[in-house]
């Protein structure tokens, strides 16, 4: 039997790290993009999948894979294709920043088999694009949407954000307009988290950011707005025109297996969890010293595995079949979780429609108190 | 062993004074121990060390040479609060001396008064020593002006020591022998005091004992005389390092006896043991009974912990002769105990240790004192849980416990006292100076007002140094009423509380305010209630959760999204479930941080 597996690879490379980001990343040096890329090869070089494996999605995410050359990117990809089997139509993403998109880059991109591209717009106002310390103004989004669609790929999604200081219902409303106008396959968009050691997160008191009520109505507005405009909410923060899903993202929500390359990857792969080192010397460290550069691998159990699968496949808007896990994973979710089902199926937190059980839309944007239940 | 060449001296000091340290440095000039191998010997239980305070008496034997001749010194360690008073009372009674103790840079504390009260009333020699004297805010000088005023000494007896520095160690040690008396003998018939007295798995109760009068010898039959209970004894000994089995204890010797003697109950401290064949007639005076004031419901977190707590409780009590406890049952929080305490200290320490040493996470109810309440038909009921209160119209009236409170505070801040003292319904009674500087104010408080936050407010309102001390005077006819605490239409049993009249709105409003704080906002708008009766008096109101969502889940990190989750489950899981509303464990608690003023 051919299982379809993801590869995810991982660029921690930014001119500038953004205002809110705590992802790891690095700024970008041409010698240790050098070196990264020819560890990164050799990671994926070193690793021997089994036959039964067939990779159908490929997603170059950072940090900003948009910076690599076109023989940094085709070295990569070269490297999985001579390793893995491929699938006939893989989807192969990479994130883009909009001042990295030129004529050159997206034929480059287009040659090496992208034909996908997630393009961080985040906003539509100048104003907020500066606090979110992204390095574009809005003209230039236009331009980069331009570009990618006559040179590399029709196939477009967007980020946008909310819960960005300052902002208003006003101008929320305006940036998911102007997005919608460039004709997007795909619209992710996240509210604003302040993580630990960002920059806006040691700023927090000289801005002033919608309260978690405003949030909640920016997060209704968008679905309000993307529904009318045929974007058809798939997960908690995805949407989509109709059969341009993140195919890639979906296995992931659906509990499948994918590998990840890179700095701080993440693994899910024949049931261990694995993470890659996240300092980016001590990834080439060990493997220049011929180590996998992993810092952590666990086993999971079969009970852990179904309860992540719950939990992610809860977030799509499909919801997950009561059946398959009865039959594929001899697991009665009915059974197992009596008490919690009962809960909030009176609350109206969850339902049941025939074989599927999903999150009703006043449980989205407080998942969390409900998937808890779930671990 | 000559009865001359025996001392017997305890240390009077406050809290962090220094009294531990130089208790290792006495156990290290006596050679009792080599130099610096154990920190501060005497304070044995993990909390205690934590706490800096001592929750249990215990006794050294050390030898001492002075003038060529070999003294026996017994020194006797006093518990440093004043939950435990009485403890201290009989542990003072046990000796012929005391060393007052007082820290160079904080002076002298209420409590530390107190306990010197205590000893000057048992007739004890007093020997003042400064300690810390090394360190750099110390005022030596003024304190020891201040101690010989305070004892009607000269300047030049007040002894100066740094415990930590080891300096004037030897002098102190000396004092000893020459200040304090031999131990006398009144009666030919055996008497011996019970000062303390703790339970060991294997041995049962070990009692410690300091023998007046006549002796005590193994195989003796001995009776306790507020009990006439007859015990054999077994193994009789003194106290070095560890217990040292011997043959007999003469009058003016401190040991222990082992006299299979199964709960420390039956071995009461303060109680009289004479031999039971040749009975004395005249019991030590000063026993006492001990008496909890300070009631709460305990409840294990989780219902199927009962009996594991039940058993806990058992032998917790074995060694723990003032906690009192009956079953009791919440509509909340199910099946508990009613437990009675010395004092909040008294709790929070039995709280930490039933955690801690039998692993049960514990839920509290409000503390509350026991009212003594006269009904309509002449029926008279005490009652220590406001869940027993009878209806409004059944009551003819309530009498609540009030207490005999000392403050010692610097003349500066007489002006807060007062203030605060008026807001907690205190009388005041009289007030003394110490000397220029310091005054002792006499007060009567109702005890309930000086149970939650007093403390913390008298040190707040007179920069830290005003002290107190009390003790309990008699219960008196108050205006008292039962607050209810609702939450979503829920009485949450274990949150009401009674209170004066007056300040049932007060209190009602911070509890409730308190609470919003602590439980965590929920899917739907939660109301917080404060009710006297059916009325309610006081409300918050906590929205309900607009947002709980991680909005961006892929990258494949789902270990990081899943600890999250699980965490959230987890403080679930540590909350009592009121209605549709998790109440977290620290909500029981913040019914206590509420502002009582």
């Amino acid at each position: 039997m051919i299982n379809n597996i993801s590869i995810y690879i991982h660029i921690p490379f930014c001119i500038k790290k953004c205002n809110y980001c705590n992802f790891y990343s690095v700024p970008y040096k041409s010698n240790l993009v050098n070196n990264y890329i020819s560890c990164l090869k050799k990671e994926i070089e070193n690793f021997s999948p089994s036959d039964e494996y067939c990779v159908n999605t490929i997603y170059f995410g950072g940090g900003t894979p948009s910076l690599l050359s076109f023989h940094h990117l085709f070295k990569i990809i070269t490297a999985i294709k001579n390793e893995f089997t491929i699938a006939e139509n893989p989807e192969v993403t990479l994130e883009a920043n909009p001042v990295n998109i030129t004529k050159t880059n997206a034929k480059n991109w287009k040659i090496c088999g992208i034909n996908r591209i997630s393009l961080g717009a985040q906003s539509f106002n100048n104003s907020e694009l500066e606090i979110l310390g992204r390095l574009h103004s809005e003209k230039e989004i236009y331009s980069a949407v331009e570009i990618i669609k006559e040179y590399c790929t029709e196939n477009v999604s967007m980020d946008l954000m909310y819960g960005i200081p300052f902002q208003s219902m006003k101008t929320w409303t305006s940036s998911l307009k102007e997005a919608i106008k460039l004709e997007p396959k795909h619209i992710s968009s996240y509210c604003l988290t302040l993580e630990k050691g960002t920059y806006l997160s040691d700023k927090k008191d000289e801005y002033s950011f919608p309260d978690e009520n405003m949030q909640s109505k920016m997060y209704e507005q968008m679905i309000t707005v993307l529904e009318k405009n045929k974007f058809y909410q798939y997960e908690i923060s995805n949407f989509s025109k109709k059969g341009f899903e993140s195919k890639h993202n979906l296995n992931y929500w659906k509990g499948g297996e994918y590998l990840g390359f890179g700095a701080s990857a993440h693994s899910f792969y024949k049931m261990k969890r694995i993470n890659n080192f996240s300092d980016i010397n001590k990834y080439i460290e060990e493997l220049a010293h011929k180590n996998p550069p992993i810092e952590k691998s666990k086993q999971i159990s079969h009970r852990e595995f179904i309860s992540d699968k719950i939990v992610l496949g809860l977030r799509l808007n499909k919801g997950i079949s009561i059946s398959e896990f009865r039959n594929k994973h001899n697991f009665d979710i009915e059974k197992e979780y009596k008490d919690v089902l009962k809960k909030f199926f009176e609350s109206g937190y969850l339902t049941k429609q025939n074989d599927k059980l999903k999150l009703t839309s006043k449980a989205l944007f407080v998942s969390n108190s409900i998937l808890s239940d779930f671990v | 062993m000559k009865k001359e060449h025996i001392r017997n001296f305890c240390i009077i000091a406050h809290i962090d004074h220094g009294k531990s340290t130089l208790a290792d440095r006495f156990l290290e000039h006596t050679h009792t121990i080599e130099m610096h191998t154990v920190d501060q010997i005497l304070d044995d239980m993990d909390l205690e060390r934590e706490r800096g305070i001592t929750i249990k008496a215990h006794a050294i034997r050390m030898k001492y040479n002075y003038k060529d001749k070999e003294y026996t010194f017994n020194l006797i360690d006093t518990p440093g609060h004043v939950d435990f008073s009485y403890e201290v009372s009989r542990s003072i009674a046990a000796c012929e001396g005391a060393i007052l103790l007082v820290d160079a840079s904080q002076g002298i504390e209420a409590q530390t008064l107190s306990n010197l009260y205590m000893a000057v009333e048992n007739n004890l020699e007093i020997i003042p020593a400064v300690n810390k004297i090394d360190i750099p805010a110390a005022e030596p000088d003024e304190l020891k002006e201040e101690l010989a005023e305070l004892l009607g000494v000269s300047e030049d007896e007040v002894l100066l020591v740094s415990a930590k520095e080891d300096i004037g160690i030897d002098k102190l040690l000396d004092a000893i022998v020459e200040e304090i008396s031999a131990p006398l003998s009144k009666y030919s018939e055996t008497r011996a005091l019970i000062f303390d007295s703790q339970y060991n798995q294997y041995r049962g109760v070990v009692v410690y004992i300091r023998v007046f009068d006549g002796a005590l010898h193994k195989g003796d039959k001995i009776k306790f005389f507020s009990t006439d209970n007859i015990f054999e004894i077994e193994d009789i000994g003194h106290f070095g390092l560890k217990m040292e089995p011997c043959e007999k204890l003469m009058a003016g010797e401190v040991g222990y006896i082992i006299a299979g003697v199964k709960q420390v109950r039956e071995a009461k401290v303060g109680d009289t043991i004479t031999l039971a064949d040749n009975p004395t007639s005249h019991p030590l005076k000063g026993f006492k009974h001990p008496k909890p004031m300070v009631f709460s419901g305990i409840f294990p977190m989780d219902g199927a912990n009962y009996n594991n707590l039940r058993d806990a409780l058992a032998k917790f009590q074995l060694n723990d002769t003032s906690l009192v406890y009956e079953p009791e049952n919440s509509l909340i929080l199910g099946f508990g105990f009613r437990c009675g305490f010395l004092g909040l200290l008294h709790l929070e320490i039995f709280k930490e240790r039933i955690n801690r040493e039998y692993g049960i996470s514990i839920i509290s109810t409000t503390p509350s004192v026991e009212f003594i309440i006269k009904k309509k038909n002449g029926d008279e009921i005490t009652i220590d849980n406001p869940a027993q209160m009878p209806e409004q119209v059944e009551i003819e009236s309530i009498k609540e416990p009030i207490m005999d409170c000392e403050i010692l505070v610097p003349t500066e801040y007489i002006g807060n006292i007062m203030k605060l003292a008026q807001e907690r319904r205190g009388v005041q009674k009289n007030m003394e100076y110490i000397d220029k500087k310091r005054v002792s104010i006499h007060y009567e408080f109702p005890l309930i007002e000086i149970l939650f936050d007093f403390y913390d407010k008298l040190k707040s309102v007179s920069r830290g140094y005003a002290s107190f001390d009390y003790e309990y005077r008699e219960h008196r006819i108050a205006d008292v009423q039962k607050v209810d605490i609702i939450v979503n239409g829920e009485k949450v049993d274990a949150m009401s509380f009674i209170v004066h009249s007056d300040k049932a709105y007060s209190w009602g409003k911070s509890i409730t305010e308190e609470l919003k704080k602590v439980i965590p906002k929920h899917l739907f708008k939660i109301a917080i209630q404060a009710a006297v009766g059916n009325q309610v008096i006081a409300r918050s109101t906590i929205n309900a959760l607009r947002k709980d969502v991680t909005a961006k889940c892929y990258g494949g990190d789902i270990t990081r999204k899943r600890k999250l989750l699980e965490k959230q489950k987890k403080g679930k899981k540590r909350m009592k479930e009121v209605g549709n509303v998790s109440i977290p464990q620290e909500a029981f608690l913040a019914v206590l941080k509420a502002d009582r003023s």
